[in-house]
C-alpha cells in the first residue's frame, strides 16, 4: 500500500485502507466544496421574469430600469411623535420659547401638582411626579434645565451600603439614574441643554425621574432604612432648600464652577413670560409672596408649613409614617357616622329607623384629628374612628376647607379644563394596560372616569363633562329616569371620545346640562359600591388602577347620593387627600377601606 | 486513559502548544494557529472580526501586531500576517480524514484567558451545512478559529467556527454541546495558494463575501445587497421590529461613524459596542463600551477607571457622589461589581448633530483625568 503524500490521503473503508488522491478523497468523503454561481441573466425589472428579448416575455415591460429613490426621509422616534396633551408647549419650543413650553408639560403632566418657585437666574418648578416630588430648574444664562429628585436620607448604621447601593442604581441604563449626594441628602440628578429638550421628551424624562425616586425610595427605605427626603406632610410648600446644598469640588483639575449649578437663592416671583397664554392651558401660577421662603432660606430641615416641630428625629432618618406598633387610640362609639346615605332616608337618620346602617367612614390619624379639631366647625363633637390598620393610614395632610380656598394651593393654579384632560389622559392609559390583563375592568374604568369627571368638573366644565357623559353611554344608563333613553344616540368607544376631549382642551361644543339619576337606597348604595369593589379586588395588580377605580366609586357615591353633610364631608376629604396623595398604598388602602365600609 | 496516555495527552498539547497565538481585534478575539511555513496565522473570521490590524499573542505574553490579509466569510476562516516573524513552527496536518469515535483535542489560547484543551471525540463525519462539509466533536472549543488535533498532535480541523454563518447571533440559539469543524484536508488546496514569501502579501486585503450568494458586501450594511440575506455580523435584536429600535440603531451607526468606526466592526451583542480608546500617560488601550437601552430611547458609555480599593471604601463612595453632583452634564460615576466606572446615559435625541462625538470626546478626556487622580487619592489600583 502507498504512504499517503500531502496530495494524497488515506481513505478507511470497510476495513481497508486506500490511498487516494487529495481532490478524490474530498469528493468521495466530503462532496465537493461548492461555490454558488453568480447570476448571470438579465431579469425584468418589474417582476423578475428572465428576460429573453427586448420585452419581458412575462408582464411586456422593456429592459429599462426601474427608477428607484435613493432613501425615505428619516422617521422620527415613537417618543419625539407624542405629542398627545403638549401641543401648546410643542408650539412655544418651536417658537425657542422655553421657559414657557417647560411651564406648559409641567403643567400638563403634573395632574395640577405643579407649583412654581422663585428662582434668581431663570425659573424653577417642583411638581409631584410618579409619586416623588422632582424639581426642574431652567437656568437662562447657562440655557440648560436641570431635574432633581429627593430620594432618601442616609441611616446611620447602614449608610455604606445605602452609598453603595447608589452607586450601583447609578450604573443601571436609566437616563435620568444618575445619583448625588448632598450631605446626608441622596438624590436623583440629569441637565441637559434645554434646545435638546423638545416637550415630548421633557414629559418622558419627568416621569422616568419620579417613578425611579419613588421607586428607589422604597428600596432604599425597605432594604436599608433609609429615612424620607422630604416629609409627607409639607411636600406641598417644599421650596428648593430642600434639595440642599451641593458641595463644589476642586478634583482632577476641576476648578469649583463659579455659579452654583443650581438657582438656589431665592429670588423675586415674577411672572412667567408676557406671551398671551391661549385660554385652553395656562401655567402654573406663580407662588404667592407670603409662602415664598424668607430673604434667609431656611434649613432643610424647617421646610415645613409649620403644623410639626422642626426639631427631632422624624426628618433625619425616622419615617413620618406611624408603625403598626404605635400606639393609636380605640374607636370611640359615638363617631359612627349617619346611618342613612340615601336622601329619602337622611331626615331619618337620626331616628331609631330599620334602615340599613351605613358602614362608618375610615378613620382619620391622631395627628390630623388633632389639628383638624382646632378648625373644623364640627370638632367639639366630632371623634375619631380607629378601627383599621394604623400602618395604612399614614400622617393624612387633610386641608381644612378655608386653606383649600386660600389660593395657595397648587391645584388652583392650572386651569380645570388643563385637570380634565390630564384626568382623561391618565384613563387612556389605564385602559391600555387593564384591556391587555382584563377586559372588564375596562368598563369601570370608564365609569370611574365619567363619574370623576362629573364630580370634579360639572360645575366649571359643563359641556365637556356632558359630552363625555353622553358620548360614553353613561346617560342611557344612569341619566334621568325622566329622559327617553331611546332618543339618546348609541354609546360610541370610549377612548375615541376621550381623545377627542383632550384634542379639543375640553372646549366643546354646547350640550344640554346632565341630570343624573339618584341612588335613593342604602341597598342600592351597598350594592353598587360593592360590585365596584368586587371589580377593584379583580382587576390587575396596580396601584394607579385601583386608585383611580377607588376614586371613582366614592365620586359616584358623592354624585348620586344626597348625603348627611357630615357624611359628605368626610368623604369629599378623602376623595381630596387621596387625589393629593396619588396612587400610593397607603392611600388605595385608604379608600378600599372606605368603600369596603359602605358595603359591610 | 492510563496515566502513560495521560502523560501521552500532556506531551501532545505541549508540543502543539508551540504553534498556537491568540488574536485580538477590538471587539472580538479567538484563536489562531500557525498554519504554513512563511508563518501565517490560520484564524476565524469571527476572530478578527472587519479589523485589518489585529494583535497575536505568542505563548509567554508577547504581542505582536498582525495583518489580516484573507477571509473566507462562508467558511469562517481568516489569515493573518504576523508584523515579525514569530519563530513558530507550523501545525503538522494530517493528510487522512478523522474517523467517528476517534479522540481529538480542541486547544485555544485566546488573549488573557488562561490556554484551554478539551479532550473530545468526533460525534460525526460528513456533516452537511449548506454548502460546506465538516466533522463534528462532542464538545464545545473554548474559542473561535482554534486547532483540533489527533492524539499525536497532528491538525485534524479548525474547530469553534460560526457555522452556518451567522448562528451565533441569530435569537432562539441553543448552547449547544457539540461543535462543527472544517477538515484541514478540505482546506489544503487553499493554503497551497498562500503559501509564498511574506512579502508577497504586501498589496494583500481581504475582501468579504456573502455566504449566500459570494457578492462582496460592506461591512455598514447587514443584509447583502445582492440577495437581500442577513450578513454573518448582523444581529438578531429583540424588539428589532420595533421603529424606536430601529431608530436608535440607526442613530448609534450614525454616532460611531462620526468616530470613525463601522458598527458592524466593534459590535460585541445585540446593542452592544465596544471600541478601544487611549487613556493614560502611556497611551494604554482601555475598552469603551456602548449600549442601547431596551426601548432604545438612549444610549449609555462608560470606561473602567479604577478597582474598588480594600479599604476606605465609604470615603470612596462619599466622594463618587458628590462628584455625581458637580458633573454638569450626563457624566456619571458608578460601581458594577468591584469597578468604578465613569459614563454617560443620554437620550438619542440629544446626541445627534455631532453631540454624540463631543460626549465620547468627554468621556474619554474626563476618564484620563479621573482615573489617575482617584487611584492616587483613594489608593486604587486602575483598572488594566
Amino acid at each position: 500500500m502507498r504512504a499517503p503524500t500531502s496530495h494524497s490521503v488515506a481513505l478507511h473503508r470497510g476495513g481497508l485502507t486506500q490511498v487516494i488522491p487529495h481532490a478524490a478523497a474530498l469528493r468521495l468523503c466530503w462532496g465537493p466544496v461548492s461555490t454558488v454561481a453568480k447570476p448571470e441573466r438579465e431579469s425584468c425589472a418589474v417582476c423578475g421574469f428572465p428576460l429573453q428579448g427586448p420585452l419581458c416575455g412575462a408582464c411586456g415591460r422593456g429592459r429599462e430600469p426601474l427608477p428607484l429613490e435613493p432613501g425615505g426621509a428619516r422617521i422620527r422616534s415613537a417618543i419625539e411623535r407624542d405629542v398627545a396633551g403638549l401641543e401648546y408647549a410643542q408650539e412655544a419650543f418651536d417658537a425657542k420659547d422655553f421657559t414657557r413650553a417647560v411651564d406648559l408639560v409641567i403643567t400638563v403632566d403634573s395632574g395640577g401638582t405643579a407649583r412654581n418657585l422663585p428662582a434668581a437666574d431663570g425659573s424653577a418648578w417642583v411638581a409631584i411626579l410618579g409619586g416623588a416630588a422632582v424639581f426642574v430648574m431652567l437656568r437662562k444664562t447657562e440655557g440648560d434645565l436641570t431635574l432633581e429628585a429627593p430620594v432618601a436620607r442616609l441611616p446611620q448604621r447602614q449608610r455604606v451600603p445605602v452609598l453603595r447601593a447608589a452607586l450601583e442604581l447609578t450604573a443601571r441604563e436609566h437616563v435620568t439614574s444618575r445619583f448625588c449626594l448632598r450631605g446626608d441628602l441622596l438624590l436623583l440628578r440629569f441637565a441637559a441643554p434645554l434646545a435638546g429638550l423638545a416637550p415630548p421628551l421633557l414629559r418622558k424624562l419627568l416621569r422616568e425621574m419620579g417613578h425611579l425616586a419613588a421607586r428607589y425610595a422604597e428600596v432604599l427605605g425597605i432594604g436599608f432604612e433609609a429615612g424620607p427626603a422630604l416629609p409627607e406632610e409639607g411636600r406641598s410648600s417644599i421650596g428648593l432648600d430642600a434639595l440642599g446644598e451641593p458641595r463644589m469640588l476642586s478634583f482632577a483639575g476641576d476648578e469649583p464652577s463659579a455659579t452654583k449649578p443650581r438657582a438656589l437663592e431665592a429670588a423675586p416671583a415674577k411672572e412667567p413670560p408676557a406671551k398671551e397664554l391661549p385660554a385652553k392651558a395656562l401655567p402654573a401660577k406663580e407662588m404667592p409672596a407670603k409662602e415664598m421662603p424668607a430673604k434667609e432660606p431656611p434649613r432643610r430641615d424647617s421646610v415645613m408649613d409649620g403644623k410639626r416641630p422642626t426639631t427631632g428625629p422624624a426628618l433625619r432618618g425616622k419615617p413620618i409614617i406611624p408603625r403598626e406598633e404605635e400606639e393609636t387610640p380605640s374607636p370611640p362609639k359615638g363617631d359612627s357616622l349617619p346611618p342613612i346615605l340615601a336622601p329619602l332616608f337622611a331626615a331619618s337618620a337620626s331616628s331609631t329607623s330599620t334602615a340599613p346602617m351605613i358602614p362608618q367612614a375610615p378613620p382619620i390619624p391622631t395627628g390630623v384629628a388633632e389639628r383638624r379639631a382646632t378648625t373644623a366647625p364640627e370638632a367639639a363633637v366630632r371623634r375619631l374612628s380607629v378601627g383599621m390598620r394604623a400602618v395604612s393610614i399614614p400622617d393624612i395632610e387633610l386641608e381644612a376647607p378655608t386653606r383649600r380656598t386660600g389660593g395657595s394651593s397648587a391645584e388652583i393654579s392650572i386651569l380645570p379644563a388643563d385637570r380634565l384632560c390630564s384626568l382623561l389622559q391618565q384613563a387612556r392609559e389605564l385602559a391600555e394596560r387593564a384591556l391587555a390583563e382584563r377586559s372588564t375592568t375596562m368598563t369601570w374604568l370608564v365609569r370611574s372616569t365619567v363619574f370623576r369627571a362629573i364630580f370634579d368638573y360639572r360645575e366649571s366644565l359643563p359641556d365637556a363633562v356632558a359630552h363625555l357623559y353622553r358620548c360614553t353611554g353613561f346617560a342611557r344608563e344612569t341619566g334621568s329616569s325622566g329622559a327617553s333613553s331611546a332618543s339618546l344616540p348609541p354609546a360610541e368607544p370610549p377612548i375615541p371620545v376621550m381623545d377627542r376631549i383632550v384634542a379639543a382642551r375640553a372646549a366643546v361644543a354646547k350640550e344640554k346640562p346632565i341630570t343624573v339619576d339618584p341612588l335613593t337606597s342604602a341597598a342600592q348604595v351597598k350594592e353598587h359600591v360593592g360590585r365596584y369593589v368586587t371589580e377593584i379586588e379583580h382587576a390587575p395588580l396596580d396601584p394607579a388602577l385601583r386608585h383611580f377605580l377607588a376614586l371613582g366609586a366614592l365620586s359616584e357615591l358623592l354624585v348620586r347620593t344626597k348625603l348627611p353633610s357630615q357624611t359628605e364631608t368626610r368623604l369629599r376629604e378623602i376623595v381630596a387627600h387621596a387625589q393629593r396623595e396619588g396612587a400610593k398604598a397607603t392611600s388605595v388602602d385608604l379608600l378600599m377601606t372606605s368603600l369596603q365600609r359602605i358595603t359591610a | 486513559m492510563t496515566s502513560q496516555g495521560l502523560r501521552a495527552a500532556a506531551d501532545v498539547v505541549a508540543l502543539a502548544r508551540r504553534s498556537i497565538v491568540g488574536v485580538r481585534a477590538v471587539s472580538s478575539g479567538g484563536t489562531g494557529w500557525i498554519c504554513l511555513g512563511n508563518g501565517l496565522v490560520m484564524t476565524s473570521h469571527e476572530a478578527v472580526g472587519y479589523q485589518i490590524e489585529v494583535f497575536l499573542e505568542v505563548e509567554g505574553g508577547k504581542r505582536s501586531g498582525g495583518r489580516v490579509i484573507w477571509v473566507d466569510v462562508a467558511r469562517d476562516l481568516a489569515l493573518v500576517l504576523p508584523a515579525e516573524r514569530l519563530d513558530l513552527p507550523p501545525l503538522l496536518a494530517r493528510p487522512d480524514l478523522p474517523r467517528i469515535g476517534e479522540g481529538v483535542i480542541a486547544l485555544s489560547a485566546v488573549p488573557d484567558e488562561p490556554f484551554r484543551a478539551v479532550p473530545a471525540a468526533v460525534s460525526a463525519v460528513d456533516v452537511k451545512l449548506g454548502a460546506l462539509r465538516c466533522f463534528e466533536i462532542d464538545a464545545v472549543p473554548g474559542s473561535s478559529g482554534g486547532p483540533i488535533v489527533d492524539l499525536d498532535g497532528r491538525l485534524l480541523g479548525v474547530g469553534g467556527l460560526d457555522l452556518p454563518r451567522g448562528a451565533r447571533r441569530r435569537a432562539g440559539a441553543k448552547a449547544a454541546s457539540r461543535s462543527p469543524a472544517l477538515p484541514i484536508a478540505a482546506l489544503e488546496r487553499a493554503l497551497e495558494t498562500f503559501d509564498l514569501a511574506p512579502d508577497k502579501f504586501a498589496e494583500r486585503a481581504p475582501e468579504y463575501g456573502c455566504p449566500a450568494c459570494a457578492e462582496p458586501y460592506a461591512v455598514e450594511d447587514d443584509r447583502c445587497l445582492a440577495c437581500g440575506q442577513r450578513l454573518p455580523h448582523a444581529w438578531d435584536v429583540e424588539g428589532g421590529d420595533e421603529p424606536a429600535i430601529a431608530g436608535a440603531e440607526q442613530a448609534t451607526r450614525e454616532l460611531l461613524g462620526e468616530l470613525g468606526a463601522v458598527a458592524s466592526s466593534v459590535r460585541v451583542g445585540p446593542r452592544s459596542f465596544r471600541l478601544l480608546v487611549p487613556l493614560g500617560e502611556g497611551a494604554t488601550l482601555s475598552e469603551l463600551l456602548l449600549d442601547i437601552d431596551e426601548r432604545g430611547s438612549s444610549l449609555r458609555g462608560k470606561i473602567a477607571l479604577i478597582h474598588v480599593p480594600a479599604a476606605r471604601q465609604e470615603a470612596l463612595y462619599r466622594f463618587l457622589l458628590t462628584l455625581n453632583d458637580q458633573n454638569t452634564r450626563s457624566l456619571r460615576l458608578s460601581i458594577e461589581g468591584d469597578t468604578v466606572f465613569l459614563g454617560f446615559a443620554e437620550p438619542l435625541a440629544l446626541l445627534r448633530n455631532g453631540e454624540g462625538a463631543a460626549r465620547f470626546q468627554e468621556l474619554v478626556r474626563d476618564g484620563e483625568r479621573y482615573r489617575k487622580a482617584l487611584a492616587e487619592t483613594f489608593e486604587a489600583v486602575l483598572v488594566a
